[in-house]
């Protein structure tokens, strides 16, 4: 892991997996970067807040992979306004992805992120046509597929969780 | 006198008397067995055989002569039953029912490799008790001393696009065709005189390289079993049948028979597959309840469709009193891959004229709006129209007819290079079903200013298209195959994912010539949702275009069609339908 200071926001760019599929284990990674040895408290509360956003990304892509898909909207800030595409069968982080990055605001209380991603979509085939019902009788009638995407998010800090502020998966 | 036995009522138009246990159980009671018109086998006469199957009974055999056995289910009292047995090859096939019992077995032995396969058979499994129901357990036969074979007979699709040409013993003849992995359809060309082929859902076995086992029961008409082990090398069958026909009466016989094999379609499975697994049933979307999961995994389940369980008929009253249309109102799954709109008609005026006597003038204001009025009336009506231009001056057109005694559509194709049209006239309501479409062809010709259409020269009914196999993928995830098995009628098959056929079901059609690799085609799906497909097929560009026309209780529907095609091949049948004397 890299990190890059600026001057309002504070930018980190990853292992893109980690975000949302592999566990992540910071502390040990965090304490060999030079920048922390500085002892910046900014800094450690900057990559923590990272820590916790990557986390809240796990959890979302794991309710997601379990169809749960209402306890994933509890991660929202508005879970009422949470988007929920019932197409969605699977998001898994793409292993290499190369352009994945965090930006937590310099005021600790707002973040963004962009996560390259995979996801398994199953759209039904909609419509009464004879062929539609004789595909359903057979036990399919809908469309599969396998598409890179990037995960957009931004964040926001409640009662000191991060909350997911809104989400959305765009072709990458 | 009449020499083709026509019958008064097709398959999908007989109302089979709904037969009740005890009416099923005094006919089986009074069966003797089934019968044969060659001698049966004796092949087992004699002998004892113990098949084990790996989750099905075990079954001892005491085979007393050539159609006595005695048999002992698992470790149950052996009972005396009459049987008949076949060989063909180093195979036999022989049937009994348990007497008592509305049950039976038929089984299936190689002799060279001791491997079985057995199909238990039974009635009332089903609300429809005189459907056969089925479960195929494998096995082999147990010999002491003996190790087990490690091998089993399989599910295949090794014989999936074959047909054959079928002439049994007892003069019966068919032909049968293997599109789909778990469906077939037939031609029934001495029962029923060949007009019309129907489908029923069906298990392909593999037994070695040249033989199979073949089983249909034909749900949803009389629920009549026909099973039997065929050579694709050698083009010979030997089989039962079993069942109550349309007089109710049993057919329990077992026949031999010689085939003539008619060709071999594509298939498109991936290469390597070769249908040995039975279908995984896909997980429903996240968050979704699944579009239609498959049914339990229940004694005999099998995939079957029952389109006239689905409650769509309507009464007369209903449809009389329908005023909601839903006329190319906007995409479809059926036409995600459809010709762009044309505008060649707007700005145009004419009148097709009819050879029954009907002329009906146009005008095209609009790429979506038309007029018209029957020649010599005053009063224009408005309508909302597609149309697409499948070859350069060949047009294809539909609207519905507002107001009409019954939801009157036109599908017209217009080839202004020769001054021809050909109108496919669809109406709602039969004589059985009030929201069923028909239709009607009309041959005519196109009058325009500076054109001068041909007195005599007409497009034409054709049967170019018999036997062929051509695939129509109408957008992502959806994909059938028409088979043009009789002049008259057609049968579609739906592919899975797995790019095998699937679901498969027919109706009767009519084809008509436009020009060299261009046919005009309708098929009805009667007893099936009501539907008038109308497509026109250009076999240059391999696309479509056309017309679905449905009455349901949401209103009259006409909705754009179009699909890419590919070729999948054609049988050699056309001989079977011509008029002989």
């Amino acid at each position: 892991m890299s990190t890059h200071e600026m001057s309002t926001r504070r930018r980190f760019f990853g292992h893109a997996g980690a975000a949302l599929s592999v566990p992540f284990t910071a502390t040990a990674a965090l304490a060999a970067q030079p920048s922390i040895r500085d002892g910046s408290a900014a800094r450690l509360a900057a990559l923590e807040d990272a820590n916790a956003i990557r986390a809240l990304q796990r959890e979302y892509a794991r309710l997601v992979n379990a169809g749960s898909h209402a306890e994933a909207a509890r991660l929202f800030a508005e879970p009422a306004a949470a988007p929920i595409d019932a197409s969605l069968r699977r998001l898994a982080a793409d292993r290499f992805a190369a352009h994945d990055v965090i930006e937590v605001a310099a005021d600790g209380a707002t973040a963004t992120a962009c996560f390259e991603c995979t996801v398994e979509t199953e759209t039904a085939i909609v419509g009464s046509y004879t062929l539609v019902d004789m595909l359903r009788v057979q036990g399919e009638g809908a469309v599969r597929a396998v598409e890179h995407r990037a995960l957009e998010s931004s964040y926001i800090k409640r009662g000191g969780a991060w909350k997911i502020a809104s989400l959305v998966l765009r072709p990458a | 006198m009449q020499q083709v036995p026509y019958p008064k009522e097709q398959m999908h138009r007989i109302a089979y008397t709904k037969l009740t246990e005890q009416q099923i159980s005094a006919k089986l009671g009074a069966n003797a067995g089934p019968t044969s018109a060659a001698p049966t086998s004796g092949v087992l006469a004699g002998k004892t055989l113990r098949i084990v199957t790996d989750k099905g009974p075990t079954l001892r055999y005491s085979f007393a002569s050539n159609n006595r056995l005695s048999v002992a289910e698992n470790d149950g009292a052996a009972v005396d039953a009459a049987y008949g047995a076949l060989t063909l090859g180093h195979v036999a096939v022989f049937t009994h029912l348990v007497p008592g019992t509305q049950r039976g077995y038929h089984v299936v032995v190689d002799q060279s490799t001791r491997l079985a396969t057995v199909f238990e058979v039974w009635f009332s499994g089903f609300s429809d008790k005189r459907e056969v129901q089925r479960e195929i357990y494998f096995g082999y036969v147990a010999e002491p001393g003996k190790e087990a074979p490690k091998e089993r007979h399989a599910p295949t699709n090794r014989i999936e696009g074959k047909a054959f040409h079928w002439r049994q013993d007892n003069g019966v003849e068919t032909l049968e065709f293997y599109p789909s992995t778990f469906y077939s359809n037939f031609v029934e060309l001495t029962r029923l005189g060949g007009e019309l082929g129907f489908c029923a859902p069906s298990d392909y076995i593999k037994v070695d390289d040249d033989v199979y086992v073949y089983s249909r029961v034909e749900c949803e008409f009389s629920g009549v079993q026909t099973l039997y082990v065929l050579d694709a090398n050698r083009a010979e069958q030997a089989g039962v049948r079993l069942g109550f026909d349309r007089s109710d009466a049993l057919e329990y016989y077992v026949f031999t028979g010689r085939g003539e094999w008619l060709g071999q379609i594509a298939q498109f499975e991936k290469f390597g597959d070769v249908g040995n697994q039975p279908p995984a049933a896909p997980a429903p979307a996240a968050g979704a309840a699944p579009a239609a999961p498959l049914p339990p995994a229940q004694k005999g389940a099998r995939r079957v469709y029952r389109p006239m369980r689905n409650k769509w008929t309507m009464t007369k009253a209903e449809v009389a009193a329908l005023k909601k249309t839903d006329v190319f109102s906007g995409p479809n799954p059926m036409a995600g891959n459809r010709l762009p709109s044309s505008t060649f008609l707007v700005g145009k005026e004419l009148t097709v004229r009819f050879d029954h006597g009907l002329a009906v003038d146009y005008q095209f204001p609009a790429v979506d709006r038309l007029r018209w009025r029957r020649n010599g009336q005053s009063a224009w009506h408005d309508e909302r129209y597609e149309a697409w231009e499948s070859a350069p001056g060949v047009i294809m057109f539909g609207h519905l007819l507002s107001s009409a005694a019954n939801h009157d559509c036109y599908k017209i194709v217009a080839d202004f290079d020769h001054g021809l049209a050909t109108c496919i006239h669809g109406t709602i309501g039969t004589q059985y079903i009030a929201n069923e479409a028909q239709a009607e062809t009309w041959f005519g010709v196109i009058e325009t200013a500076g054109t001068t259409p041909p007195k005599y020269r007409r497009h034409r009914f054709t049967d170019e298209l018999l036997g062929r196999a051509i695939t129509w993928n109408y957008s992502p995830g959806l994909t059938s195959m028409h088979l043009y098995t009789t002049p008259h009628s057609l049968s579609w098959i739906i592919f899975g994912n797995d790019g095998a056929g699937g679901m498969e079901w027919s109706g009767p059609a009519s084809y008509v010539k436009i020009r060299d690799g261009l046919y005009l085609a309708y098929w009805l799906e009667e007893a099936c949702n009501g539907t008038l497909g109308t497509i026109l097929i250009n076999l240059r560009t391999m696309h479509d275009v056309g017309i679905g026309y449905h009455c349901s209780k949401d209103g009259v529907r006409l909705n754009a069609m179009g699909a890419h095609a590919r070729h999948a091949g054609q049988f050699d049948i056309t001989r079977f339908y011509s008029i002989r004397t």
